[in-house]
């Protein structure tokens, strides 16, 4: 094993090494978190924290993580089903209304439910005016709970399961459905004996996405007070001022990634197995009163998920435009752009170069399993990449004021602190993005063509330029603005490593969402939806065009 | 040097990964304007040979000529872009982004053809594969066999010296196959095009090539026209591989006074036996096979003091003739 994985080494050219080792170098946060495993604590944080928080931190993230499951695939599936294999007014418009929530952050749905919902919030005061009801005299359910964040991330991640599960409901052979019917079983039983089972690989993809960005949540479990590992890592880090100690809670968060990875993985890999193809089932036109329940059923998905939240948005954001839209707000507006551009265009360059180092040294099994490994990234949470970036380059920048120091040259601390490190915290969250993006690109461009340019006399650089670059073109464009948007919502890591006094439009809307100034927030925030919008239309649109005939 | 277009000596290939010897000791030779077919069955090497001559794969041994031009032997290899070859792929491999009228001038930039004949030579190629409606669209907009011909079109367009073709028509309907073989054979014929193809449709060869080399293990078993590789195979492969037919050997081949050939076999198409009620020779029918216009009787023939001989015999389909009826036939 180790002979042939040095015998592969010796055989790449001389070019693969910088990528190898930039690629490793997106590999840091896990070796810092399984780094911290080994290193022996000195402080007795450790033991407080069994002692007192551990064990709510287990129990609450893994309850968390079973409430948006069933949240995610009640509303993902039951939606998808209606707009894939049902016919009734209004499934068109829903069939891309229903992606819309994917924009909204869970945190700024967050804000603007508890806004609506607390104790001074419009809903309450009408029901105490309406039944002239004072404080104590009635039940309401307390949102900041850890069943309001569930509800919260279930109502914006639920299109996951939906995107995934419509086109694999919508691609099922209409052959198997009419064997079902022969051997006799009714609708209901075609659906949970055929079509669930079928589509159950695309469904498992789209849930441990769904779960993987509730573990990454930051945002919504922080502002709602519930104690789960997001939010330990930071009072750890932060609170308690030792980052072993949230670097050793991180391995434990990581082993819930890993499973959910596992399970992604290996249900991809089965749903690719399924066979499509022949006539794909019709919808069925559904009765009168059936398409009452299914408009209603639609709807209030799309109106609680994304239209209400916008509108009360928007309505704050009006209200406060005067000084909202400010002098800060163009700064912030300045900060982020910056930031998500510079990441987008280096993520689509490094993706550019990793991908074409496992086209040209193809079938090498290391290059191809290391642009994998980069890729899979999207899974680490922004705080444990946060945790796991910060330790090394402190100590680098320990390591070089000491250096220079013996000379008498005072440094400071160069990486820690700086943007540089706030980009590669992204890259490493992010290029998977990207990469996927290109990837799938490229491999449209079969070697055959490559070869036929060849024999037609044109050489290496005139294939790239005349072929490959103008095929990649677009995926090229969208895959940086994928990662420019994902770049603008983030929060954790750029909340926990953005240099002094440096804010953008996510860090500074959280934060004043903290300071219980919602309305101030709204104009940060709706520019987040707005832009967050793009993709979200984008994706649905290639979606759906990846699955016509 | 050569007086060949293109000239195949003793071209042997091993993969050092698998240790598997892909072609071993081929060659061959094409004149100008001659048309040509590899024949076998799929892993016989024969696509690799191919690949050996446009440049995508570096022969061991041997060497390979390109009119006076040597492409590749031991010490020596040309890159594939400056080889002149045309090559149409198996899945034909157009540019996608580009129209028919691009993709057929594709190469046209990189040739030594002056840049003020471009636009003719492309029009003319547009013309003469019928494509001329076709121009402005793109290859995801045309049908299979228009996509063939774009394919064909941006090979020829840029004069090559020769045409390599993998497999063209395996993506086609089977029924357009033998026709569309037929008709670029004549278009390759008026345009005086060597060309080299690759299949393993016997009947696509047939229809195609003046000359068939039948591959078998990395080895070109016989190289002929289709009528010497058809009447008078060579190997015992090459017999079998090809139509129907019985290999007789010399002693099975004495009953029938039949001259066995250099290798001591003859080979018994179905066509030289008819049923005769007057035949000299009887047999008794084992198995009946019919194939719409006529039936192909396998039976069986005892001669004295021998075992039995099977032999196939095609008969037409109204003769009605059933297992275990006795036969009697003779020579057509």
């Amino acid at each position: 094993m180790l002979k042939s994985t040095v015998s592969t080494l010796r055989g790449l050219p001389l070019w693969c090494w910088p990528l190898i080792l930039l690629l490793l170098s997106f590999l840091t946060p896990v070796f810092t978190v399984l780094a911290s495993l080994v290193t022996p604590n000195e402080k007795d944080t450790w033991a407080h924290l069994v002692d007192t928080v551990l064990f709510e931190y287990i129990s609450n993230t893994f309850l968390l993580i079973i409430a948006v499951a069933v949240g995610v695939l009640v509303l993902g599936i039951s939606s998808a089903w209606l707009v894939a294999r049902c016919d009734f007014f209004g499934r068109r418009i829903f069939s891309w209304a229903l992606v819309l929530p994917l924009a909204m952050p869970a945190y700024i749905i967050a804000y603007t439910y508890t806004g609506m919902l607390d104790f001074s919030g419009p809903v309450q005061s009408a029901l105490r005016s309406m039944f002239d009801w004072g404080y104590g005299d009635y039940y309401f359910p307390e949102i900041k709970s850890l069943g309001g964040a569930a509800c919260m991330m279930s109502l914006v991640l639920y299109p996951y399961v939906y995107l995934l599960a419509r086109t694999a409901f919508a691609s099922q052979s209409a052959s198997l459905f009419e064997a079902a019917q022969l051997s006799g079983l009714n609708g209901w039983q075609r659906f949970w004996q055929v079509s669930l089972p079928l589509a159950r690989p695309t469904i498992v993809v789209g849930l441990s996405l769904a779960l993987m960005e509730t573990l990454a949540d930051y945002g919504t479990v922080q502002y709602f007070g519930v104690n789960v590992f997001s939010t330990g890592i930071f009072r750890t880090w932060f609170g308690l001022d030792d980052s072993l100690a949230a670097s050793q809670l991180s391995s434990i968060l990581l082993v819930f990634v890993l499973f959910l990875l596992g399970i992604e993985q290996f249900s991809r890999r089965k749903a690719s197995y399924i066979q499509r193809g022949g006539h794909v089932v019709k919808p069925t036109y559904l009765k009168k009163h059936q398409q009452v329940y299914a408009f209603i059923f639609c709807a209030s998905v799309v109106l609680f998920g994304f239209l209400l939240p916008f509108i009360q948005l928007g309505y704050w954001a009006l209200v406060e435009a005067e000084q909202a839209f400010g002098a800060e707000f163009w700064q912030l507006t300045l900060n982020s752009v910056k930031l998500a551009s510079i990441t987008a265009v280096l993520a689509v360059m490094i993706a550019l170069a990793f991908a074409y180092m496992k086209r040209l040294t193809a079938p090498n099994r290391l290059t191809a399993s290391l642009v994998f490994l980069a890729g899979l990234g999207y899974a680490l949470p922004g705080t444990i990449i946060a945790v796991g970036v910060m330790q090394p380059f402190a100590q680098l920048d320990h390591f070089i004021h000491d250096q220079a120091a013996r000379f008498g040259i005072e440094t400071g601390l160069i990486f820690s602190g700086s943007l540089f490190m706030v980009v590669f915290a992204y890259l490493i969250r992010f290029l998977a993005v990207s990469l996927g993006n290109i990837q799938s690109a490229m491999q449209l461009i079969t070697p055959h063509i490559d070869e036929a340019a060849k024999t037609l006399g044109e050489k290496t650089t005139g294939i790239v330029r005349r072929i490959h670059l103008p095929l990649l073109k677009t995926s090229l464009l969208s895959s940086g603005l994928l990662v420019f948007v994902d770049t603008l919502k983030e929060l954790p890591a750029t909340m926990a490593l953005r240099p002094f006094n440096f804010n953008t439009l996510a860090v500074r809307s959280f934060e004043l969402a903290n300071d219980e100034q919602l309305s101030n927030a709204a104009p940060a925030v709706i520019t987040i939806v707005l832009v967050g919008l793009i993709p979200v239309i984008w994706l649905n649109a290639s979606m759906n065009s990846s699955n016509q005939p | 040097m050569s007086t060949f277009t293109l000239s195949v000596s003793d071209v042997s290939l091993v993969y050092p990964e698998s240790d598997t010897q892909v072609l071993n000791h081929a060659s061959l030779t094409l004149s100008k304007g001659e048309i040509a077919c590899l024949l076998g069955a799929s892993g016989c090497g024969k696509t690799t040979l191919l690949r050996c001559i446009a440049g995508f794969e570096k022969p061991n041994q041997g060497s390979i000529y390109l009119g006076e031009t040597l492409a590749s032997s031991e010490n020596y290899f040309l890159a594939v872009e400056q080889r002149h070859i045309g090559m149409v792929f198996q899945d034909y491999a157009l540019f996608p982004h580009l129209s028919v009228r691009q993709n057929i001038g594709f190469g046209l930039r990189n040739s030594v053809i002056k840049k003020s004949e471009h636009a003719g030579i492309v029009t003319e190629t547009l013309a003469l594969l019928s494509l001329s409606e076709q121009a402005e669209q793109y290859p995801h907009q045309i049908s299979g066999g228009q996509q063939q011909r774009v394919a064909i079109g941006r090979a020829i367009a840029v004069k090559p010296k020769i045409l390599l073709l993998d497999e063209p028509f395996s993506n086609l309907d089977l029924h357009l196959r033998e026709r569309l073989a037929h008709d670029l054979r004549q278009l390759l014929k008026t345009q005086n095009i060597t060309a080299l193809m690759v299949t393993h449709d016997q009947q696509e060869a047939f229809a195609f090539a003046d000359s068939i080399g039948v591959m078998h293990a990395g080895k070109i078993e016989q190289w002929g026209s289709a009528d010497a590789v058809y009447h008078h195979p060579e190997t015992d492969y090459v017999a079998n591989f090809i139509g129907d037919g019985v290999v007789l050997n010399a002693s099975q081949a004495k009953p029938f006074n039949l001259k066995p050939n250099h290798h001591g076999v003859y080979v018994l198409r179905p066509e030289q036996l008819k049923l005769d009620e007057q035949g000299e020779y009887s047999a008794q029918v084992i198995s009946s096979h019919p194939q719409g216009h006529s039936v192909l009787l396998r039976c069986r023939y005892m001669p004295a003091e021998q075992e039995g001989i099977e032999l196939l015999i095609r008969c037409p389909a109204h003769t009605g003739m059933i297992v275990k009826d006795e036969i009697r036939f003779s020579f057509s």
